[in-house]
């Protein structure tokens, strides 16, 4: 299902050990003063080098790569800007820790983001859940499903579609979550000062 | 043309998927291509869209199921069926090698290992030896001493159990002597390096025997070849540092300076870091130790460096590479 053949090693080791921590890198980018339009290009373009990249299956902590990754990507795009904007007291404070939030071994591995992913799956709406359990469950073509339905092909397919686009769409805004929950307990240490 | 936005491409992947999904024919798939070739946007979407579908497909909760989400992601691969085919080797080797019961007669012989060469060697007392790039030591089992001279480079040890014969590596003036243990000696310009993989080991310099230190599984040991400090014994990942046992290298946080001089022990073609800015770079992952080019490679990949392979020759990194 959904591309048979080409890279499907891949495709697996991307969804099981990257997807799962997409969030935290959002995050870093988010704080590290990244435009949320800013931060999917550099999330893209991150999936895109993995997917270019020979080899990448020996890689043993995805992860962390994919972060090494996309830090590098946002650290070469800064160099060659040649300027860094630094517009208040606060944005200096976030440069002093981007580089320790968060680290690359806390983001193998982490339980809790298995465990976000799967109940972000779980809320899908429930039109779009049966239709992924009635294609990869009872293994019923698109055509099928329709039939079962009572609508077209075509919705099918965009519920399809619809379902992918919020999993990624929620992975996104986790990532801003992270971040702003970040920033607020570093404020509320900060203030009592 | 205005530029496409990542959503509005993740939109046309997701497309794609359904697409490709409900027909999966050589049109579409030449169409397919034809789309990923456009835009180098489009290919990292198109896999990520793709890790999003597989894990809709493989944690999708049907009515009165267990969730199938994968098990496997949560963990790293336990490192542990090699360890065990390793001991089961060496079992093999004891049973052989003492059963034949000719150990008492053998003298001193000398084993060396070339740039890049990896080797595996049976001792005559059951004990394995794991010899890695461009090493030399010398074995001599006596009747009531088994010693190993580490005249240079890394070797580790499984050491078959023997009371009445300790088992003594030498390291310069270093010495560490253990009984039934596995450890690795490595031997650096003026100091030693023991990683211990099980049991116990005791360590100490020649003229400082006062401060012999015991260092046990799971510990790394620094120790100076002649000044009268003690060992330095710290708790290390054993297992990682011994990958090298496999012909792989995980740099877990060095940085591109110390990858480069490791991956050097075991090649004679060299990765050569051109612009010194890069050489405090950390970087993570495994790697091959024969294969340099492989790890230019991923260094060009996530740093955007020039890289210079040549068919021959070193392999030169950074500015100016080419």
């Amino acid at each position: 299902m959904f591309g048979a053949r080409a890279n499907d090693c891949l495709v697996r080791l991307v969804a099981e050990r990257i997807l799962p921590h997409e969030p935290k890198v959002r995050a870093w980018l988010i704080r590290a003063g990244v435009s949320a339009a800013d931060c999917d290009d550099f999330i893209q373009e991150a999936y895109c080098r993995i997917y270019e990249m020979d080899g990448f299956e020996r890689i043993e902590r995805p992860a962390a790569f994919f972060f090494q990754v996309t830090r590098n990507l946002f650290r070469s795009r800064v160099r060659h800007e040649h300027v860094i904007r630094i517009e208040s007291a606060r944005d200096i404070d976030l440069s002093a820790f981007i580089d320790e939030s968060p680290l690359p071994e806390r983001i193998v591995g982490d339980r809790r983001d298995y465990d976000r992913v799967r109940r972000l799956i779980d809320q899908l709406p429930d039109r779009c859940r049966k239709i992924f359990t009635m294609r990869k469950v009872d293994e019923l073509s698109q055509r099928e499903i329709a039939a079962r339905l009572g609508v077209t092909v075509n919705v099918v397919e965009n519920e399809g579609a619809r379902g992918v686009r919020l999993v990624l769409e929620a992975l996104r805004s986790e990532g801003s979550e992270l971040a702003e929950r970040y920033d607020r307990r570093h404020a509320l240490r900060i203030r009592p000062r | 043309m205005t530029r496409q936005t990542a959503l509005e491409i993740e939109a046309e992947a997701t497309r794609w998927l359904m697409r490709l999904d409900h027909e999966d024919s050589l049109a579409t798939r030449v169409e397919l291509s034809a789309w990923l070739e456009q835009d180098r946007r489009n290919r990292g979407a198109w896999l990520q869209a793709r890790a999003a579908a597989f894990l809709i497909a493989h944690s999708i909760n049907p009515v009165g199921s267990a969730n199938g989400f994968p098990v496997n992601a949560v963990h790293e691969p336990p490192p542990m069926t090699r360890r065990l085919a390793l001991a089961g080797a060496c079992v093999g080797v004891i049973a052989a090698v003492v059963g034949g019961g000719f150990y008492l007669a053998l003298s001193a012989r000398a084993y060396r290992t070339t740039t890049g060469e990896i080797r595996r060697i049976p001792l005559a007392d059951g004990s394995l030896a794991m010899v890695n790039t461009d090493s030399a030591l010398q074995v001599d089992f006596e009747r009531n001493m088994r010693t190993v001279r580490l005249d240079r480079g890394e070797v580790w040890f499984r050491v078959a159990h023997d009371a009445t014969r300790p088992f003594v590596v030498q390291s310069g003036l270093v010495r560490v002597q253990a009984t039934g243990t596995a450890f690795c000696v490595r031997r650096e310009g003026n100091h030693a390096i023991v990683d211990v993989s099980e049991g116990t080991v005791e360590i100490w310099t020649v003229g400082h025997e006062d401060h012999r230190r015991p260092a046990v599984a799971g510990d790394r040991a620094v120790v100076a070849n002649a000044a009268a400090a003690p060992p330095i014994i710290a708790a290390t990942d054993v297992s990682r540092n011994l990958l090298w046992r496999e012909g792989k290298i995980d740099l877990a946080g060095r940085t591109l300076e110390q990858a480069t001089d490791e991956l050097n022990r075991y090649n004679e073609r060299k990765l050569i870091i051109i612009d010194p800015a890069l050489s405090r770079e950390r970087f993570y992952g495994v790697f091959n130790v024969d294969d340099p080019a492989q790890f230019a490679i991923a260094v060009h990949d996530s740093m955007r460096v020039p890289v210079h392979v040549s068919e021959r020759g070193d392999i030169r990194i950074g500015a100016g590479a080419d």
